[in-house]
């Protein structure tokens, strides 16, 4: 697998390694295609839908009691019913209408209540398409927006027919990247597709998930030999454990496709919901690569990041970048998604706890690595950081050591480096508000990232010749072999300057 | 221990102050009812002024590591809190102690008999003096400078913190004060950025310094702002 060209909208034509299966191309906006102007609602399908829903809630709940009147009495009630429900739906239905306004997205919504929403699109922090299994049969799709401000702040435009979704996908993610929303949607580069038998392999080879299938089949034997039905009692969390950790992640990340461009990271996954996510360019607060004690030995890992729209209930559905892949490529993603800086740069030094871990700073990135069994490598890019503390608890007094805590937008990453000597922590975290002071330069926002010249990408990068070597000037890990990251990325030197 | 000066003079140090502004402080003081307790307990000089690390004993100062680590950026030093706080903490703590001895007390002496009254109260007074010398410490713990790009804060006598606030992070800074805080003439700055685990925040400001620290660091927010 060829590493893929950096992705540039600007860049000579670089046609992409074909890899796998393409997604379909994207047909030429026409006029008729033209969603930035006029005003769009959902598919008018759900007005039925929701209609016979209703009709069947109520035939099931009050048919038992109505059928002692008579069957006509049942026939006339669920008429009435169903035109009531029909008399509210299709006036929601028609007045919930959405559309662009410039470059603002605005929703109306409500009948009673009355609300419009109008949503600057520079501010977006990720564009999801969601298609549950229901969905999928009619041809609909919801877009999520997901905004800053937490949970309330995402916009949600329920079943849309799934042309529309796809169109608006486009255009909202135009506005957003300050080009004008009739723009083509960005080409894009095969980044990862994950085969079905690693996930399936992967999920298997956990201690957690072994131990529960052994522990499962001893019990359902001893239940069956002994003619004891207890066991049933234990089967049962046993089960729906397994069913959490295990079916889970692998009926949701089935087929799961990621790619690059330059509108950010695209993911394409899930087997009964189909999810495409995006995350655009600098949206990323902070990434975590975990590896559980069984998947270093089969050496691959998962990605997880902390972006400020996936908050609350989200977080768990959209956190994960790549579920599971060779630490090769989960490394190489960290390097796309924090471009101008290599993780492998950065010095690491080890502390000297009983508990081994690691941690470096350097003029882009913070990294931590820590986890006796399951490995947990931290990187928050420095000028993402929104605070630092340093933390000494009750004991410190006694072993003079404390931790350096970097906060991040709320997510699964919670970057900390614990046990450090109170001196050396000081000096990282004095080390970290001085990068962060440089990083932070006042033009290095993240709205509107195309027409933008100072979030550069590394374009002028060259595939390196011998992948298997480290670069040159690389860390070594002193004490912990397992924890070195230096032998993921070797990318020459040049591909580290930002471009003027 | 740093002792402040009498109340007095001070006041009129505020007003006289060139540095301060105090038009824009004035209202909000006044609507506030801000210290009618200030005569009682005695506030802290409410300028910041810098102040001599010697004042701090350098034994236990200087020498340990875990000191130096928390010290404040250098060529600058922490400007302390006002002693108010540490009464804050302590009318809260005795209102509490008295609630629950004397309701205690009260139980105790109808159900049981007088010793178990007895060891209740020397119970309770004990938590009330743990409670008096901790308010203390968490008042002397407690220290903030608004460095050039960044606030740097801290506090904590068990868990001890120093936080890094970049000015350009912060989303929202607003002042809160409570009854209690009112009556005492001190309030709380809270800043707020965008990772919801900082509780970030100073206690026991002046409430005029407070809405001034307030008005700078809302005002350097946005001259440093870099976005999300």
């Amino acid at each position: 697998m060829g590493r893929p060209p950096a992705p540039s909208p600007h860049a000579p034509v670089l046609l992409p390694p074909s890899l796998g299966r393409r997604p379909p191309p994207v047909p030429r906006p026409g006029p008729e295609d033209d969603v930035t102007t006029g005003v769009y609602r959902s598919h008018w399908m759900i007005v039925p839908l929701q209609v016979l829903a209703v009709a069947l809630v109520f035939v099931a709940l009050m048919g038992p009691i109505l059928n002692t009147f008579g069957f006509g009495w049942v026939m006339m009630l669920t008429v009435a019913v169903a035109f009531g429900t029909l008399a509210y739906v299709l006036p929601a239905w028609w007045y919930g209408t959405f559309g662009l306004r410039e470059d603002h997205l605005v929703v109306h919504s409500g009948l009673v209540m009355r609300s419009s929403r109008e949503v600057p699109l520079s501010r977006l922090q990720a564009v999801d398409v969601v298609r549950p299994l229901l969905l999928q049969v009619f041809g609909m799709a919801d877009l999520r927006v997901e905004m800053a401000g937490g949970d309330a702040s995402a916009i949600r435009l329920r079943c849309l027919p799934q042309g529309l979704a796809e169109r608006m996908r486009a255009a909202v993610l135009a506005h957003a990247a300050g080009l004008p929303g009739r723009a083509p949607e960005a080409p894009e580069w095969s980044f990862y597709r994950l085969p079905f038998l690693l996930l399936l392999g992967a999920l298997t080879f956990r201690v957690p998930v072994l131990l529960s299938f052994i522990l499962l089949l001893m019990l359902a034997t001893a239940g069956v030999v002994f003619g004891e039905y207890g066991v049933i009692g234990a089967l049962l969390p046993l089960t729906l454990g397994l069913l959490r950790y295990f079916w889970g992640p692998l009926a949701r990340y089935t087929d799961y496709y990621a790619s690059l461009s330059s509108d950010g990271l695209r993911l394409r996954y899930g087997m009964f919901q189909r999810r495409m996510q995006t995350v655009p360019p600098g949206r990323v607060q902070a990434v975590r690569v975990v590896e559980p004690l069984l998947w270093r030995a089969l050496g691959v890992a998962r990605v997880e990041a902390n972006v400020a729209g996936y908050a609350g209930a989200r977080q768990g559905d959209s956190a994960t970048l790549l579920p599971v892949a060779p630490r090769r490529r989960a490394f190489a993603l960290v390097n796309e998604l924090f471009p101008e800086s290599e993780a492998a740069h950065v010095p690491l030094v080890p502390n000297r706890s009983p508990v081994p871990s690691l941690m470096g700073v350097d003029e882009h990135l913070f990294i931590s690595i820590r986890g006796l069994f399951c490995l947990v490598t931290e990187i928050v890019p420095v000028e993402r950081v929104q605070a630092v503390r340093l933390v000494a608890g009750p004991l410190s007094r006694f072993t003079g050591r404390v931790a350096v805590d970097v906060d991040t937008p709320p997510g699964p990453v919670r970057a900390k480096a614990p046990g450090r000597d109170a001196g050396e922590a000081r000096r990282f975290v004095d080390a970290l508000v001085e990068y962060g002071r440089r990083a932070r330069v006042p033009a290095a926002g993240t709205e509107r990232w195309e027409t933008r010249s100072t979030l550069t990408r590394r374009r002028g990068r060259v595939e390196e010749p011998d992948r298997g070597t480290a670069g040159p000037g690389e860390p070594k890990a002193e004490k912990t072999g397992a924890c070195d990251t230096s032998d993921e990325k070797g990318t020459q030197g040049a591909g580290d300057t930002p471009e003027p | 221990m740093r002792r402040a000066a009498p109340a007095g003079p001070r006041r009129e140090r505020w007003e006289g102050d060139p540095s301060v502004d105090p038009s824009r402080a004035e209202p909000l003081r006044h609507e506030l009812a801000g210290g009618w307790l200030t005569g009682f307990v005695e506030t802290s000089d409410p300028t910041p002024t810098p102040h001599p690390s010697e004042e701090r004993s350098p034994t236990d100062e200087r020498s340990l590591p875990l000191a130096a680590a928390f010290a404040p950026p250098a060529g600058m030093s922490w400007n302390r809190v006002a002693p108010a706080l540490a009464w804050y903490r302590r009318i809260v703590i005795g209102v509490l102690c008295l609630a629950v001895g004397g309701g205690g007390a009260l139980l105790l002496f109808f159900w049981r008999s007088w010793p178990w009254v007895a060891a209740w109260a020397a119970l309770v007074l004990a938590v009330l003096v743990a409670g008096w010398i901790l308010a203390g410490l968490f008042h002397r713990s407690w220290g903030y400078v608004e460095a050039s790009e960044e606030l740097c804060l801290t506090y904590g006598v068990f868990v001890r913190q120093l936080v890094v606030i970049p000015y350009g992070r912060m989303q929202v800074v607003d002042v809160t004060a409570d009854l209690l805080e009112q009556a005492l003439g001190i309030a709380t700055v809270r800043v707020r950025t965008a990772a919801s685990t900082a509780d970030t925040r100073v206690v026991g400001l002046p409430l005029a310094e407070a809405v001034r620290m307030r008005d700078r660091l809302a005002a350097r927010s946005e001259s440093f702002s870099t976005g999300l």
